[in-house]
C-alpha cells in the first residue's frame, strides 16, 4: 500500500472536516468542534510528508510505481537531466466534463476516405476543402462518414453547422480552420487530420503529485495545521467558533484543490473556493458592517482578475485543445510568436494580480484584515495570496513564450513591492503594516517568477508563509495581550484614525519584557522579514534579487533588470525599516498606554505555533541556501521549473544585502528606537517620519490615494450610470410606459363607462343605429 | 290574382317600424315586449314572402323555429316582468337601471 495512492485523501480529510462541522456541528461544543477540525487538517500534515518522503523515494529511485501515470513533465532547458528521474504522477479520479465526443467518432469514419484531389492552387493559411470533391469519392460508406462529418463539424461558417449536406450549394468552400497549411499534401489527408480532440471537451477531475505541489502541498497543511492550533486558543471565547472551524476547513481543502488539480479548470475551482473562503472569514464578523463591506471588496476586486483568468483559460483551450497541465505546457513552447502565446500568459498574470494583491488590483488585501487575525497569517499572507505566484510557477513554459509578458510580470512584482513598502513605513495600524508587508513580499515572489527564478520565487513563498504567519499570529497575540491589558486596568482608550486600540501601535510600546513568548518570536519574524542575515527571509529575498540582476550580468548590460534589482535592493532597505520600526514600536521603549503595561501572554495553544514558525523562520531559509552551497530546494524542484545556474558570484551581492538590511534596521533604530521620545509634551504619538517628510508621510498614510482613485474612476461613473438607469431608464422610461398603459386604459374604461347608462331605450337605440349602420353598408351598391 | 310580394314587404317594413318605435319610446315593460314581438313577426312575414316568392320552402321551416323561440322568449320577458312587478311595485323599464356603468 503506497501512500502516494492516499493523496485524494489529502483533500478529503479537510472536506469531511467541513461535512461533519455542517452536520453535526451544532451538537458539538465548540471546543471540540475546533479539535476536530484542527485533528483532520494535522492529519492531513501528516499525510503529506509521509507522501512527500515517499515521493523522494521514487524520484531517486528514478522511475514512476505500476499504480502511476507517469506523464513527461514540463521541462525547461536546464532541466533535462533531472527529468527522466522525477515523476509527474497524475490521478484521475473521474471524468468531470465531456462534451462533443461524437466528433471523434466522426473522425474514426473519416479515416477510411480515399485521396481526393489536390489543395486548390494559391489556398493559404487555412486549408479550403471544395465540397464539389465529394462528388469524387465511390465508396458510398466512406461517403456517408465525410458527409456526416462535415455537417457536423464545428466551422467558422456559421451555415454549414447542423445543416444536412445535400443542402449546400455545390461548389461552396468550407473551411477546416486550424490546419497547417502544407505543401504537397493532398485533401484527403486534411480532413483526416480536420477531426481533432479541440473540438471534444474533456476535463478531468484528476490530482497531480510533482515536486511543486509536493512544496505547496506541505506549506499548505503545515502552516494550516499550525495556524489551525492557534485558532483553537485565539476563538476560544467566540461564539461561532464552529462557523469559523468549517469556514476554515473548507479553505485549506479548496487550497489543496488549487494545488494539487492537474489542469487549469481544477486549478480554478480550488481559486474561487478560496477565494469564497476568503470572502466569508473576512467578513465573520458580519454584524459590523465595515467588515461586512470589506469581504465585499475582496471578492469584487477578485472577479476582476478571475474573468481574465477565465478567459485565458478558454484561450487555452481553443488553442491547445486541453485544460490539463501535462498536455498544455509541454506545447506552449510550440506557440510561441503568435498572438496567442502573448495573450494567454497576460490574462493569467491579469487573474494573478488579483488574487496575489499586486498592482493594479491589491487594494482589497489591507481591507482584508477585517477578519479573524488567524485568517489573516492563513488566507491573507500564507497561502492564498501565494495562489498567483505559484499559478505562474505552474504555468511557466506559456510565460516563457512571451518574453514581453515575463517583463511586465518583473516590473509589476517591484513596483508593487516598492509601493507597498512605502505604504507600509508610515502605517500604525500593526495588522496594516503586516498587510502591505505581504503586498510587498509578494511583489518579490512576482519579480522572480517574471525573472524566470520560480525556484526563488516557490522558495519566498515557503519561507515568507513561515515567518509573515508568524508575524502575524504574533500581531493577534500581541492583540490579544493588549485586550487583557486594557480589560485589567479597566481602561478605555479613545480609538484613533478608527483603528481599534489593541491593534494600535501608537499605544504599544515595551511589550517584549511583558509578553516574552510572543515578543521574542515576533522579533524572530520580524528580523527574517527584514533580511536580517541567516535567517529564512534573508536566502530567499537573497536569491530573488540575484536572479533578477543575474539577467543582466548574463548579458553583460545594464538595462531593465538593473533596474528591476535596484527597486528590489531600495524595497528591501524599506522592509527591513519598516519591520525595525514595528518591532520598535511595539516591543520596544516605554508603554504608551494602561493597556501595554498590563499586558499579559496568550495561552500556550497560542504561543506553542508560535514558536514552531519561529523555528522554522529561522532555519527554513538552510534548504536553499545557495551562498553555503546548499540547493535542496533547487535540485527537488527542478525537474518542475528547470535548473539556474548562477554562474557568476554572488557574494558581492550578499554582502550587499547584508549591508542593506543591516542598514535599514539601524536606520529604524536611529529614528524609533529606545532611547528616542515618540511622544509628543500632551502625551499623543508623534511620527518623526510625519514631523520630518510630511508630504511623504500624508501621501503614503493615505495609502498614495489609490482607493479615492479607484472610487472616482471605476465606483463613481458606476453609481453614475446605475443613477441614470435607475431614474432615467427604469423610472422615466420603463415606468412611464407601464403606467401610461394603465392609465390609457383606465381612461378608456372611464369613457366606455358613461355608455352604460341602464336603459334599455338607449341600448336597443344603439342596436337599432348598429343594424342601420349595417344595413346601409349592404346596400351601399344601390346609391 | 296574387297579391305582389312588394305589397307583403311594405307591411312588413311598417310593422317592424312601429315595433321599434314602441320598443324605444315606450316605457311599459309589457308594451315594449309586445313591440319586440311585433318587430319578430315583421321578420317572420318577410322571410315568408322571400320564401313564396322564390318558391323555397326552407323559409317556412325558419319561420316555424323563429316562433317557437319568440313563445319562449315572451314566456321568460313575462315572467321577468313580474317579477320586477314584485319587487318594484312598477313595470317602468327606466326604473330598472340598476347595472349602470
Amino acid at each position: 500500500m503506497s501512500l502516494i495512492e492516499l493523496l485524494p485523501l489529502v483533500p478529503a480529510l479537510p472536506l469531511a472536516g467541513v461535512l461533519l462541522l455542517l452536520a453535526g456541528g451544532r451538537r458539538l461544543p465548540g471546543k471540540a468542534a475546533a479539535w476536530l477540525a484542527s485533528g483532520l487538517v494535522g492529519a492531513a500534515f501528516l499525510l503529506s510528508l509521509g507522501i512527500a518522503i515517499e515521493y523522494r523515494g521514487l524520484a531517486a529511485a528514478g522511475s514512476g510505481s505500476e499504480h502511476a501515470t507517469p506523464e513527461a513533465s514540463a521541462e525547461a532547458p536546464g532541466a533535462a537531466e533531472h527529468a527522466a528521474e522525477a515523476p509527474v504522477i497524475v490521478q484521475t479520479l473521474w471524468r468531470w466534463m465531456d462534451v462533443g465526443a461524437d466528433l471523434v467518432e466522426i473522425s474514426a469514419a473519416r479515416q477510411e476516405l480515399p485521396m481526393l484531389e489536390a489543395v486548390p492552387e494559391g489556398a493559404v493559411g487555412p486549408a479550403w476543402f471544395d465540397l464539389r470533391l465529394l462528388d469524387a469519392v465511390e465508396d458510398p460508406a466512406a461517403r456517408a462518414g465525410l458527409e456526416a462529418g462535415l455537417s457536423r463539424m464545428w466551422l467558422p461558417e456559421a451555415v454549414v453547422g447542423e445543416m444536412p449536406m445535400q443542402a449546400l450549394p455545390a461548389g461552396m468552400l468550407v473551411t477546416l480552420d486550424n490546419v497547417p497549411p502544407a505543401a504537397g499534401r493532398d485533401a484527403a489527408t486534411l480532413i483526416v487530420d480536420a477531426p481533432r480532440r479541440e473540438r471534444r471537451f474533456t476535463v478531468d477531475l484528476a490530482l497531480q503529485l510533482d515536486a511543486l505541489s509536493i512544496v505547496m502541498l506541505l506549506v499548505v497543511t503545515g502552516v494550516g495545521f499550525l495556524i489551525h492550533v492557534y485558532s483553537i486558543g485565539y476563538m476560544a471565547h467566540d461564539a461561532d467558533i464552529r462557523r469559523y472551524f468549517t469556514y476554515l476547513n473548507l479553505f485549506v481543502f479548496s487550497m489543496l484543490t488549487l494545488v494539487l488539480g492537474a489542469g487549469f479548470l481544477v486549478m480554478f475551482v480550488g481559486w474561487e473556493l478560496v477565494g469564497a473562503c476568503s470572502y466569508l472569514l473576512i467578513g465573520f464578523w458580519y454584524q459590523d458592517p465595515a467588515n461586512a463591506s470589506a469581504g465585499r471588496k475582496a471578492f469584487i476586486v477578485n472577479r476582476i482578475g478571475d474573468l481574465a483568468f477565465l478567459i485565458g483559460m478558454m484561450l487555452i483551450w481553443t488553442t491547445f485543445g486541453s485544460l490539463a497541465y501535462g498536455e498544455v505546457l509541454p506545447a506552449a513552447a510550440g506557440q510561441a510568436g503568435t498572438w496567442v502565446a502573448l495573450a494567454i500568459p497576460a490574462l493569467l498574470l491579469v487573474g494573478a494580480t488579483g488574487k496575489s494583491a499586486q498592482i493594479p488590483l491589491f487594494v482589497w488585501l489591507p481591507d482584508a484584515m477585517a477578519g479573524p487575525t488567524p485568517v489573516s497569517a492563513l488566507i491573507h499572507a500564507a497561502t492564498m495570496v501565494t495562489a498567483g505566484v505559484y499559478m505562474i510557477a505552474r504555468s511557466h513554459s506559456l510565460f516563457e513564450a512571451a518574453p514581453q509578458v515575463m517583463a511586465v510580470v518583473a516590473t509589476v512584482g517591484a513596483l508593487t513591492a516598492l509601493v507597498a513598502a512605502l505604504i507600509a513605513a508610515v502605517q500604525v495600524d500593526i495588522k496594516r503594516v503586516l498587510a502591505y508587508s505581504t503586498i510587498s513580499q509578494l511583489g518579490y515572489m512576482f519579480l522572480a517568477v517574471g525573472a524566470g527564478a520560480y525556484v526563488a520565487g516557490i522558495f519566498h513563498l515557503m519561507t515568507h508563509a513561515f515567518f509573515k504567519a508568524l508575524l502575524f499570529l504574533g500581531a493577534g497575540s500581541v492583540m490579544h495581550a493588549m485586550e487583557h491589558g486594557f480589560a485589567h486596568a479597566h481602561a478605555h482608550p479613545e480609538t484613533l484614525d478608527g483603528i481599534p486600540p489593541e491593534q494600535d501601535m501608537r499605544h504599544m510600546g515595551g511589550l517584549l519584557g511583558r509578553i516574552p513568548a510572543t515578543g521574542w518570536t515576533f522579533v524572530i519574524g520580524g528580523l527574517a522579514l527584514a533580511g536580517f542575515p541567516g535567517l529564512a527571509g534573508f536566502w530567499s529575498k537573497d536569491e530573488i534579487l540575484f536572479e533578477t540582476i543575474a539577467r543582466d550580468l548574463a548579458a553583460g548590460r545594464v538595462g531593465l533588470w538593473t533596474l528591476l534589482y535596484g527597486i528590489g535592493s531600495l524595497t528591501a532597505l524599506l522592509t527591513a525599516f519598516y519591520t525595525g520600526r514595528q518591532l520598535l514600536m511595539v516591543l520596544a521603549g516605554q508603554p504608551r498606554s494602561a493597556g501595554a503595561e498590563q499586558a499579559a501572554d496568550s495561552p500556550w495553544l497560542m504561543t506553542l505555533p508560535l514558536g514552531v514558525l519561529a523555528l522554522l523562520s529561522l532555519v527554513g531559509g538552510l534548504v536553499n541556501a545557495q551562498a553555503l552551497g546548499i540547493h535542496a530546494l533547487a535540485d527537488f524542484l527542478a525537474p518542475v521549473l528547470g535548473g539556474h545556474e548562477a554562474e557568476f558570484s554572488a557574494l558581492p551581492f550578499i554582502g550587499l544585502a547584508i549591508g542593506i538590511a543591516l542598514a535599514g534596521l539601524g536606520l529604524a533604530w536611529w529614528v524609533y528606537g529606545p532611547k528616542r521620545e515618540l511622544l509628543a509634551e500632551d502625551g499623543a504619538f508623534v511620527d518623526p517620519i510625519a514631523t520630518r517628510l510630511p508630504r511623504y508621510h500624508k501621501a503614503a498614510w493615505n495609502r498614495f490615494y489609490v482607493d479615492e482613485l479607484y472610487a472616482w474612476l471605476v465606483v463613481r461613473p458606476f453609481r453614475r450610470s446605475a443613477d441614470f438607469l435607475w431614474h432615467v431608464v427604469d423610472e422615466g422610461m420603463v415606468d412611464s410606459t407601464v403606467n401610461g398603459a394603465g392609465r390609457l386604459m383606465a381612461a378608456l374604461g372611464g369613457w366606455l363607462r358613461g355608455w352604460q347608462t341602464g336603459y334599455v331605450r338607449s341600448y336597443a337605440l344603439s342596436v337599432l343605429a348598429g343594424a342601420v349602420i349595417i344595413a346601409l353598408w349592404l346596400f351601399r351598391a344601390a346609391w | 290574382m296574387s297579391i305582389p310580394p312588394g305589397h307583403f314587404l311594405m307591411l312588413a317594413a311598417v310593422l317592424f317600424t312601429i315595433g321599434v318605435a314602441g320598443a324605444i319610446l315606450r316605457r311599459n315593460a309589457i308594451i315594449v315586449l309586445m313591440s319586440i314581438e311585433l318587430m319578430l313577426n315583421a321578420v317572420n312575414l318577410t322571410l315568408l314572402t322571400a320564401g313564396r316568392a322564390m318558391g323555397d320552402i326552407d323559409s317556412h321551416v325558419f319561420v316555424f323555429f323563429s316562433l317557437t323561440v319568440a313563445a319562449a322568449e315572451v314566456a321568460i320577458g313575462l315572467a321577468l316582468v313580474v317579477a320586477i312587478f314584485r319587487s318594484l311595485g312598477r313595470t317602468e323599464v327606466d326604473d330598472i337601471s340598476v347595472m349602470h356603468g
